[in-house]
C-alpha cells in the first residue's frame, strides 16, 4: 500500500522533473518574446546598420573575420565621438555600412578630422591591414564642421578585400578625432 | 514517542555482513551508511577545494606574482603555473565547494537522520540512494581528470559564462568535462531529492503529521523541492553550452543569431535557488540544536516553517540580481531589487526566532552550540552584505569585486560550514555512538571563528576599494589587507585539520555517548547510539 503511493509520487515527481528540464529550452522562445514584448534591446544578427551599399557586386568568400570599430578624441577636444557598432562578424568581399556618431558639446562650431587605422590580429602579432580595405566611404578622407551642441552621423562603408592575409581573425577600426586647423 | 533505547545486535543479521568491506559499500541501501559516504566524500572534496583556496591566497598574498610564471622542477619534471591556472583555481574552488562539499555535506546528514527523525525504517527508496550517492565521487573525479587534459581544466570561473566558455575562448576538452560533471552531479540531486520528497511526504510514523516535523525535516523538505525544480534547469543551460561548443547550435552564440545574456538568466534561474539549497538545512539544524542547547522548545516553529517556505519560493524569483550590470531594463532591476529585499523579511524572523529561542534559555555551550551561536551573529553579516549587494545602484559599483567574494564567503563558510559543524558536533554521537572531544572541538571552534573573520571580513573593504575578485595580480595599495586575508585563510585551512583528528579519532577512541548525550527531544535520541540496522524496533507513534 506504502510502496504503490510511493512510486506513483516517484513518478510524478520525475514528470516534473523532466517538465522543469523543458521549460529551460522554454525560456529561449520565451525570452526573445518576452523581451521584444516590453520593449528590451536584445542581440541580434546583423543590425540595420549593415546593409549593402551601392556598386557593383565582389565575390563574397566564406572565410569570416570580426571587425571591431572603435572611436577616441584627441585631448581638449569637446567632441563625444562613438561607434554606433561594436562588433560584427563579417564575410570576406561583404560590402558593408557602419556608422560613427559624433556630438559637439561646446556651444561653438569646431572643425575635426580624423585619423584612420586598422589593426589586424591573427597567429603573427598585430599587424597594419589598412592595404587590405577597400574603404569606400569614410568621414576619414577629410576634415568635417560640427555645428554647436548637434549630433551628426558619420557613415564608413568598406569591403575586406579577400586577399586578407590567413591567419587574420578579427580587425579593428580604430579612428582618432583631431581639431583640424587648416 | 515512546520507542525504548534499542541495543545494536538485534535480529536483522541478514543485512549487515559482520566485516564492512567495499564491496558492502558499493552496494549498500543503509540510508545511515550512504549518509556517511555522502559526509567522507564531502569531507575529501573539501579538502580538495581548500587546497585549491590555499593556493589562490598564496598568489594573492602579495601584489606582483608570486607562484605564476615562476618555473621550479620536481625531479625531472619542470612546471610553471601560467595566470590560467590560477584562473583554473578559482573556478574549480567554487566548483568543489558548491557541488561536492556544501551540498553532499547537508544530503548526508539528511541522509542518515530524516528518515530517523519522521520515525521511517528507511528512505523511500533505497536501492536510488545508493545510485544517487555514487554518481556523486565520479562526477567530482571526472571534474578533478580536466586538469589533465590539453588545455586544463575550465578558467571561466564556476558560473561558466558564454561567450568566455565558447569554444572559441575555451578550447579543449577541459570545460566539455565540467559540463558532463554538472550533468552527473545534478543527475545525483535530483535522484535524491525525488527520495527526499517522496520519503517525507509518503514514510512518517503514525501521528507525525506534517506541522509536526522537526526543523530540520521541514528544511531538508523544502530544499529537496528546490532541488528538483532549479536543478533540472542547470542541466539545461549546460546542455545548451555543450551542443553550442561542439555541434554548432547558437544558443548562447552572438553570430547564430543567440544571446548570451540569455545563459546569465537560465544559469541565475538555478543557481541563486542553489543559494538557499545550501543554507536551508543549515537553518535547519540551527533550530535543532538551539532548541536543544536551550532547553526550550523553538519559538515560532510555525513562523520557522512558513519563514523557509517563503524564503524557497522568493528565492525562485529573485535570479537577475546576479546580473544589474548586463544592461537590463530599468523596469527589471527594480522587480528583482524590491524581490530580493522582501527575503530579507523571512529570514530576519528566523534570526529574532533564534534569539528569542536563546532568551531566558538555560544555555549550555557545547562546541556545537558555539558554532550555531557563532552562525547567528556571522550569517547575519552575510545576509546584511546581501542586501546591500542587492541595490541595483550600489551593485555597479561592487560588482564582481571582493564584496562580493565577502559577502559569498559570509554566506557559505559562516552560513552552511558552521551550521554543517554545529550539525556534525551534535549528531556525531548518534552515528559513531561515541562523543567527540569538546576540548579539541572548542580549539576548532575559536580558532575556525578567529581565522575566519580575518580572513573574510578585510575583503569587503577591498571590495569597497575597487579590488577586482578573479584576477592573480592587484594594484600593491591593496597589499596590507590581502596579506591579513591570506594569513588567515592559511590559519583556517590549517584549523581543519583539528576537526579530521578529533573525528577520526573519536569515532573510535571518544567516549561512550549513550542514547541521548544534550537531552535532545527529537526521535533520533529515543534510539541507540548509533542506531539499530532500521532504527526502530517497532515503529514510533508521535501523539
Amino acid at each position: 500500500m506504502a510502496k504503490r503511493s510511493n512510486s506513483r509520487l516517484g513518478v510524478i515527481l520525475t514528470v516534473l522533473v523532466l517538465a522543469m528540464l523543458g521549460l529551460a529550452y522554454a525560456f529561449v522562445p520565451l525570452y526573445k518574446s518576452f523581451c521584444q514584448a516590453i520593449g528590451i534591446p536584445i542581440a541580434q544578427v546583423g543590425t540595420d546598420l549593415r546593409r549593402a551599399p551601392s556598386g557593383a557586386p565582389v565575390a563574397i568568400s566564406d572565410r569570416t573575420v570580426t571587425v571591431r570599430f572603435m572611436g577616441t578624441v584627441n585631448r581638449d577636444f569637446p567632441l563625444e565621438f562613438a561607434p554606433q557598432t561594436v562588433a560584427l562578424k563579417l564575410h570576406l568581399g561583404e560590402p558593408t555600412l557602419v556608422a560613427y556618431t559624433a556630438r559637439n558639446t561646446s556651444d561653438k562650431a569646431i572643425e575635426g578630422i580624423a585619423v584612420h587605422q586598422a589593426l589586424g590580429q591573427g597567429d603573427d602579432d598585430v599587424v597594419d591591414v589598412l592595404q587590405y580595405i577597400d574603404l569606400e566611404q569614410c568621414f576619414c578622407f577629410d576634415a568635417h564642421t560640427y555645428p554647436a551642441g548637434e549630433a551628426v552621423n558619420l557613415p564608413v562603408s568598406f569591403i575586406i578585400k579577400p586577399d586578407l592575409p590567413k591567419g587574420i581573425h578579427t580587425i579593428t577600426f580604430q579612428y582618432t578625432m583631431f581639431r583640424y586647423e587648416g | 514517542m515512546s520507542a525504548e533505547a534499542i541495543s545494536d545486535n538485534h535480529g536483522h543479521h541478514d543485512h549487515a555482513p559482520s566485516k564492512k568491506g567495499f564491496m558492502y559499500y558499493l552496494t549498500t541501501t543503509n540510508h545511515k551508511d550512504i549518509g556517511k559516504m555522502y559526509l567522507l566524500t564531502a569531507l575529501n572534496f573539501f579538502i580538495i577545494g581548500g587546497l585549491f583556496a590555499m593556493f589562490i591566497r598564496a598568489e594573492l598574498a602579495e601584489a606582483g606574482y608570486q607562484l605564476l610564471n615562476h618555473p621550479f622542477s620536481v625531479g625531472p619534471f619542470t612546471f610553471s603555473f601560467s595566470g590560467e591556472f590560477f584562473n583554473q583555481m578559482t573556478a574549480m574552488h567554487a566548483t568543489f565547494m558548491i557541488f561536492f562539499a556544501i551540498i553532499p555535506a547537508f544530503i548526508g546528514l539528511g541522509n542518515f537522520f530524516v528518515p530517523i527523525m519522521i520515525g521511517s525504517p528507511d528512505m523511500a527508496f533505497p536501492r536510488l540512494n545508493n545510485w544517487s550517492f555514487w554518481i556523486l565521487p565520479f562526477s567530482g573525479l571526472l571534474m578533478l581528470l580536466s586538469f589533465f587534459v590539453p588545455g586544463g581544466a575550465p578558467g571561466a570561473g564556476w558560473t561558466s559564462y558564454p561567450p568566455l566558455t565558447s569554444a572559441a575562448y575555451s578550447p579543449g576538452p577541459g570545460m566539455d568535462m565540467w559540463i558532463l560533471g554538472i550533468h552527473l552531479a545534478g543527475a545525483s540531486s535530483i535522484l535524491g531529492s525525488i527520495n527526499f520528497i517522496v520519503t517525507t511526504l509518503n514514510m512518517r510514523a503514525p501521528g507525525m503529521t506534517l506541522f509536526k516535523m522537526p526543523l530540520f525535516v521541514w528544511s531538508m523538505l523544502v530544499t529537496a523541492w528546490l532541488q528538483l525544480i532549479a536543478t533540472p534547469v542547470l542541466a539545461g543551460a549546460v546542455t545548451m553550452l555543450l551542443t553550442d561548443r561542439n555541434f554548432g547550435t547558437s544558443f548562447f552564440n552572438m553570430a547564430g543569431g543567440g544571446d548570451p545574456v540569455l545563459y546569465q538568466h537560465i544559469f541565475w534561474f538555478y543557481s541563486h535557488p542553489a543559494v538557499y539549497i545550501m543554507i536551508l538545512p543549515g537553518f535547519g539544524i540551527i533550530s535543532e540544536v538551539i532548541a536543544t542547547f536551550s532547553r526550550k522548545p523553538l519559538f515560532g516553529y510555525i513562523t520557522m516553517v512558513w519563514a523557509i517556505i517563503g524564503i524557497a519560493v522568493l528565492g525562485c524569483l529573485v535570479w537577475a540580481h546576479h546580473m544589474f550590470t548586463v544592461g537590463m531594463d530599468p523596469r527589471a532591476q527594480m522587480m528583482f531589487m524590491a524581490m530580493t529585499f522582501l527575503i530579507g523579511v523571512p529570514t530576519g524572523i528566523k534570526v529574532f526566532n533564534w534569539l528569542a529561542t536563546m532568551w531566558e534559555g538555560v544555555l549550555e555551550f557545547t562546541t556545537s552550540m558555539k558554532f550555531a551561536i557563532a552562525f547567528v551573529g556571522l550569517f547575519t553579516i552575510g545576509g546584511l552584505s546581501g542586501i546591500v549587494c542587492a541595490a541595483a545602484p550600489v551593485d555597479y559599483q561592487i560588482h564582481d569585486t571582493y564584496y562580493v567574494v565577502a559577502h559569498i564567503h559570509y554566506v557559505f563558510f559562516a552560513g552552511s560550514f558552521l551550521s554543517i559543524m554545529a550539525g556534525v558536533y551534535y549528531w556525531f554521537p548518534k552515528m559513531f555512538g561515541r562523543l567527540m572531544s569538546e576540548k579539541m572541538g572548542s580549539v576548532h571552534f575559536w580558532l575556525t571563528f578567529i581565522f575566519m573573520n580575518v580572513t573574510f571580513f578585510p575583503m569587503h573593504f577591498l571590495g569597497l576599494m575597487g579590488m577586482p575578485r578573479r584576477i592573480p595580480d592587484y594594484n600593491p595599495v591593496f597589499s596590507d589587507l590581502n596579506l591579513l586575508c591570506s594569513i588567515g585563510a592559511f590559519g583556517l585551512g590549517a584549523t581543519q585539520i583539528l576537526l579530521i583528528i578529533n573525528a577520526f579519532w573519536s569515532a573510535k577512541h571518544g567516549k561512550l555517548a549513550g542514547s541521548n548525550p544534550w537531552g535532545g527531544h527529537t526521535l533520533e535520541w529515543q534510539v541507540s547510539s548509533p542506531p539499530p540496522e532500521h532504527n526502530f524496533e517497532k515503529i514510533p507513534v508521535v501523539k
